[in-house]
């Protein structure tokens, strides 16, 4: 009897190891190359990674946002060009990272001398990813749908556009009612998008981005991946891989997770709890960290419909409360001082000019000074990403001045409805890219722009009229710089900090810019170094 | 029993309706809607106003809610208004990782609660029970989301065992599908079996003191021998019915464990849903998760009527 209960247990526990076994065999069975990579990367890095990964043409990406929808033409959010512009859509001419215009779908343009008529010449060979040809009709048809759209990043540049012409299949040329300095640039943007004739009645138009790019919109699943392949009919250079492999992840630490395991290779941006991770990534050799260049600065601005705000004085005392420096702390400190609005921040009129250095002393004065020591500020905030934390810098440092901040989170739609566009709030705080040129009282945008009625300063308006309608480049740099110096002058709106955006990557992923054009993560030159 | 049936099922319908009401005022207290998700912050109000012409979204409430409700009635889930996705079908792609995470942390959870349950039970006054409390008091008091990220850092980071997320279809790769779901169903299960754990304990003490458990051991069956051969069976009663129970729960988890694995499941489809404001998409999916818990509900409400017939009777009595 004891020998079978022997017997019995010796089975059991066999059964037990037995189970162990198994688990672990499934664990391990399919357990990735990459992982062992890592293991072994400690001692044969240089040789064994390289040259595996060397092998693949697909490079596997992280996006920590997703679209609404992949409607161009009404989806303003930066998340539907980050994978897609310059991958897949492309637009008249090309805006390159140091400012110039080169040629795109257009080879060659042409503007008159009093700067009202463009004349492009559209490149010929060039095909949409459907297998159908460009030609100047689809330009026109872009152009004048672009104009309509209630995307403003599509619509607003094409304001000044008086009619849109394609004398023959190879040309197209663009009347405007007067001379903008930034309309060309602002064509190697969103307002310059070129899809097929009659896209817009496309039922792949939610589903999909069509354009004529080296990549192709090959397969979309929800919140789970974006797969594009390499569009073999590409007029210009190829790229290199044949497959990128978004896969959207919303979680910073899960991307950062996978990354340090090997199973994605480019977490494309790092905006909120992953920043403090950012440091442990630029000290470990197996890793890459680039920062993209300023392209949205933080800002806060005052409600013009609060009494206390129309005292120059109080804006100036909330604007002398700001220690910028200590805000960097937000960022880790990947973000430059900003005094002006200047997007992007490597902009020629942009300077060091800032009116309103910290000096809470003198904060305290001119609050005083105007009566306001006991001044109460409604401060809702967005929830996500950098803002939580910006709120709390800010209001630790509006309280030193005798400010009481009543902060309250919102989150990003609930925030759109009740404070950007309902103007329900005393002070507000965001990152965007918005260029100056948008925020007169006729811009739409707050505080001067919205809500309605808005504020019109006349020495402002007629500097923003007279800033974008030059010929000459250089007058219209000067105009700009004025025009910046003026805008922070008023302390309506106080600019923070120039964000720079940290990407991380294996450390032998190459060619991916750090100047990012209408917000694209631009893989035409990625490829694996060694 | 008739009536008993009938009552449950139309207790059933009016708890779906009034909660379909409460999910449909509940969203449109949020601030927002697609359109703002849509097109942003920098959409000038007459664009606005258009689109949510367009969708139907200035429709008074009880249009869209009757609107919404006839649709469900006829089977019909309806469209996502940004995407033009097919709910239905956008739920079923997303099935797959949800079941695999609930139906899998139930194999695992319980099992492992009714080994431990009746080894704590077995060993009440020994120190041995101890551990299993200790084990039971921690699974309830980790948050999920923490234990999957140790998790995913441990067996994922440190290991390179398993991956740290994202879901790999069985139809695709079973081998790797299974692996993909390994790391969350172990977080969501921890949870879950120690609030198991403690009804199979506390069920297997009662159940020692029956008198057929000392009949048992009077015949010669060791304490041990009876609780297994008898007790087991007779304390996994309540476990069935508190696992229908828990289904609810076991959802609730999913979704953060979705989040944490990056698991395109159904929980994720509702957060996202939500933060998008696509309200059509979270009412059907309420709806149907509402449907199923309480399908649950009216099943085990049902099983009692045959099981239990005090409540039958009473039931008699009040004819």
């Amino acid at each position: 009897m004891k020998a079978i209960q022997i017997a019995r247990k010796s089975g059991r526990r066999r059964g037990f190891a037995f189970a162990i076994v198994a688990a672990l065999a499934v664990a391990a069975c399919g357990s990735s190359d990459d992982a062992s990579e890592t293991v072994e990367d400690s001692t044969t890095e240089e040789t064994t990674a390289p040259s595996e990964e060397a092998k693949s043409t697909t490079l596997i990406v992280t996006l920590a946002q997703e679209p609404a929808s992949w409607d161009y033409y009404t989806v303003g959010a930066n998340a539907l060009r980050v994978p897609t512009f310059y991958n897949v859509s492309e637009s008249i001419v090309e805006l390159r990272p140091d400012g110039t215009i080169v040629p795109m779908l257009a080879e060659s343009w042409e503007m008159s001398a009093d700067g009202l008529v463009y004349t492009f010449k559209i490149r010929s060979g060039v095909k949409f990813h459907d297998g159908t040809d460009m030609d100047s009709a689809d330009v026109v048809y872009s152009m004048k749908i672009n104009a309509k759209s209630p995307n403003s990043k599509l619509s607003a540049p094409h304001a000044y556009v008086a009619s849109v012409t394609a004398p023959d299949a190879s040309t197209v040329v663009i009347t405007l009612k007067q001379p903008s300095s930034t309309y060309l640039k602002n064509l190697g943007m969103s307002a310059g998008y070129v899809v097929p004739e009659n896209w817009l009645d496309s039922p792949d138009l939610t589903l999909k981005v069509m354009g004529t790019g080296p990549f192709v919109f090959s397969d979309y699943k929800a919140d789970t991946t974006l797969t594009l392949t390499r569009f073999e009919d590409y007029w210009g250079a190829k790229p290199y891989f044949e497959v990128i492999d978004f896969r959207f992840i919303d979680d910073e630490t899960a991307a950062l997770n996978g990354l340090l395991a090997g199973e994605y290779d480019v977490v494309s941006k790092v905006l909120a709890e992953g920043i403090e991770r950012v440091e442990s990534f630029t000290t470990d050799s197996k890793f890459k960290v680039q920062f993209e260049s300023a392209n949205e600065n933080s800002f806060m601005w005052l409600s013009v419909k609060e009494k206390a705000f129309k005292d120059i004085r109080v804006r100036q005392a909330i604007a002398h409360a700001i220690n910028r420096e200590e805000a960097l702390a937000v960022y880790d400190n990947y973000a430059d001082v900003a005094c002006l609005l200047v997007i992007p921040d490597a902009e020629p009129y942009n300077s060091d000019y800032c009116p309103y250095p910290y000096d809470p002393e003198k904060s305290k004065a001119l609050l005083k000074e105007a009566g306001y020591e006991n001044l109460e500020i409604d401060f809702p905030f967005v929830t996500v990403a950098s803002h939580p934390f910006t709120m709390e810098v800010l209001t630790q440092q509006l309280t030193a001045v005798g400010i009481k901040v009543n902060s309250r989170g919102l989150d990003l739609n609930t925030w759109i409805a009740e404070t950007w566009t309902g103007g329900v709030y005393g002070m507000g705080e965001v990152r965007d890219s918005a260029d100056i040129l948008q925020w007169g009282c006729k811009g739409g945008r707050n505080p001067l722009g919205n809500p309605k009625p808005g504020l019109c300063i006349k020495e402002f308006e007629d500097q923003l009229a007279k800033a974008d309608a030059f010929i000459n480049y250089d007058e219209h740099l000067k105009a700009m710089n004025t025009l910046v110096k003026t805008f922070a002058d008023l302390a309506w709106v106080n600019s923070i900090a120039a964000v720079k955006v940290p990407q991380i990557m294996k450390a032998n992923v190459t060619g991916i810019p750090t100047v990012s054009i209408n917000n694209a993560f631009d893989l035409r030159t990625a490829t694996w170094g060694n | 029993m008739l009536k008993h049936i009938f009552r449950s099922f139309f207790t059933l319908i009016f708890a779906a309706l009034v909660g379909s009401v409460v999910v449909f005022v509940l969203l449109r207290q949020l601030g927002g809607d697609v359109v703002t998700a849509m097109l942003g912050k920098e959409a000038a109000p007459i664009d606005v106003s258009y689109l949510r012409e367009e969708l139907g979204l200035n429709q008074p409430l009880i249009v869209q809610y009757l609107n919404w409700l006839g649709d469900i009635a006829r089977g019909d889930l309806g469209t996502s208004y940004a995407m033009k996705l097919d709910v239905f079908t956008e739920m079923m792609r997303r099935l797959g990782p949800t079941a695999m995470l609930t139906i899998g942390g139930l194999i695992v959870s319980v099992p492992l609660s009714l080994i431990l349950g009746t080894y704590s039970a077995i060993n009440a006054k020994k120190i041995r029970s101890g551990f299993v409390d200790v084990f039971t008091t921690v699974g309830i008091a980790v948050p999920t989301f923490w234990v999957g990220l140790l998790f995913a850092l441990l067996f994922g980071v440190r290991l390179g065992w398993l991956p740290t997320g994202g879901y790999i279809p069985f139809t695709e790769d079973p081998l790797q599908s299974i692996r993909s779901v390994i790391l969350p169903v172990a977080a969501l299960s921890l949870g879950v079996t120690s609030v198991f754990t403690r009804y199979v304990r506390t069920a297997m003490l009662d159940v020692m003191n029956e008198d057929f458990m000392r009949s048992a051991m009077a015949r010669g069956r060791t304490r041990r021998g009876a609780a297994i051969i008898h007790g087991v069976r007779n304390a996994s009663i309540p476990l069935v019915t508190v696992a229908a129970l828990q289904f609810g729960q076991l959802i609730a988890g999913a979704v953060v464990v979705e989040n944490v694995f990056v698991l395109p499941g159904i929980g994720r489809l509702i957060v996202i849903s939500t933060l998008g404001r696509e309200v059509v998409v979270v009412q059907s999916l309420a709806m149907v998760l509402m449907l199923i818990i309480l399908i649950l509900n009216f099943l085990v409400d049902i099983a009692y009527g045959f099981l239990d017939p005090r409540i039958r009777d009473k039931e008699s009595v009040d004819v």
